[in-house]
């Protein structure tokens, strides 16, 4: 038996330098992810947001950043956020320097903390950070849905594949009115908990 | 019988062997003007510590090994300081907007140091530190700083976890109580580090 029923929302990696190299094709995902954003704020879903960040000298992107030089424009400073998509103050921003918005980072507690026991994942890239997220939050003992109209990447046709992928093996993969649906009906209990210290 | 006589017949207060030479880093756990500051109710009268941490740090820069230093630091709203945030209302003290956040002077990183923000006890939980120690070779780890029975003590227990040699600098550590001090080097030789003073280290780089 497993306990069900306190979503969080995690918006990945919503850098408008990150979200530029996509292109285009990513703004519907982007609008439908900020709609997703809203309807989590409304609803008292806990809501936290990832972001690569790096070293001014990329020391602790390590192997990641040497794979991957062009993820320097997240070095030495905060990139700035996509508009639609920033945190407010009270939402909580995760630095991370590698794919994985687990790896090397506290949002495990963080999310226990908030009682929640499924994530929902909104931004980009489907194929790298949402996939490697999805995948480290099932193993940290986390349900997972990915919005496959909420998630971006450059090429349509490995952002297809990564979603099959997940959906095969990962996570539950549904779109955003059908996670706006589960808040309506199930909103989370995490905001009358009290989380803070 | 000796308690360390009676832990080695037990198999404890084994010893990595430190005669073999092994790439190494330096980390200073939170050295913060939290345990300096004698208006800070977490003072802790560690002058004596701060002054080896300082020495420390300045020996192994002059031996071109990486140096780490490590803050606690938590969102305004306290949600990612969780369990721990709920457990110890200390971490007020360690905020941003405390009055004795600041690094002690003399101990901030420099330089191409390493700062590693953290929101646990151990320098090595939920950071990235273990990934980039590994990135540059780094097998044994020195350890100094802040406090002996808490993050030190964390972080040298995560240390022999994650496979890196733990090396606790016992006068460049300190605690509030001596008592406490003593009794968690204890702990930490017998079962998971090598704990040897600065100056038994300088006389093994000396050699």
């Amino acid at each position: 038996m497993t306990a069900s029923g306190s979503d969080a929302l995690i918006v990945l990696d919503a850098a408008t330098p990150l979200l530029e190299r996509l292109g285009s094709g990513a703004t519907p995902a982007l609008a439908r992810a900020a709609d997703l954003l809203t309807a989590a704020r409304d609803a008292g879903t806990p809501v936290l947001h990832a972001r690569l960040r790096f070293r001014a000298d990329g020391l602790d992107g390590g192997h990641y950043l040497r794979r991957n030089p062009d993820l320097r424009v997240c070095a030495g400073a905060d990139a700035p956020s996509y508009p639609p998509l920033a945190p407010s103050r009270e939402e909580v921003v995760v630095p991370h320097a590698y794919p994985s918005a687990f790896a090397g980072t506290s949002i495990a507690p963080t999310l226990r903390g908030v009682g929640c026991d499924t994530v929902v994942l909104v931004g980009v890239g489907t194929t790298t950070g949402v996939r490697a997220t999805a995948i480290d939050a099932m193993q940290h003992g986390f349900d997972v849905v990915v919005v496959e109209d909420g998630v971006a990447d450059a090429a349509p046709g490995l952002h297809r594949a990564a979603l099959e992928d997940l959906a095969a093996h990962y996570a539950d993969v549904l779109d955003a009115d059908q996670v706006g649906a589960r808040w309506i009906r199930t909103p989370s209990p995490a905001r009358s908990e009290g989380a803070t210290p | 019988m000796l308690a360390a006589e009676d832990y080695a017949r037990a198999g404890l207060q084994g010893s990595l062997d430190l005669d073999v030479e092994a790439p190494t880093a330096l980390v200073v756990i939170d050295p913060v003007r939290v345990y300096t500051d004698p208006e800070c109710p977490l003072y802790a009268g560690v002058e004596d510590a701060v002054e080896v941490m300082r020495a420390l740090v300045s020996d192994v820069r002059a031996g071109g090994w990486p140096v780490v230093v490590t803050r606690l630091e938590h969102h305004p709203s306290g949600l990612d300081a969780s369990v721990y945030g709920r457990k110890v209302p200390a971490l007020r003290w360690f905020a941003a907007s405390s009055p004795h956040s600041a690094y002690i002077p003399g101990l901030a990183p420099v330089g191409d140091d390493l700062e590693v923000v953290k929101q646990y006890p151990s320098a090595l939980v939920h950071t990235t530190l273990a990934a980039t120690l590994t990135f540059l070779g780094v097998r044994r780890l020195l350890i100094a700083g802040l406090s002996t029975s808490g993050c030190v003590r964390a972080t040298a227990t995560d240390a022999l976890q994650y496979g890196f040699e733990p090396v606790v600098v016992a006068d460049a550590v300190g605690d509030r109580l001596a008592a406490t001090h003593e009794s968690n080097l204890f702990d930490l030789r017998a079962k998971s580090a090598e704990v040897l003073t600065h100056a038994e280290l300088r006389a093994r780089w000396d050699r």
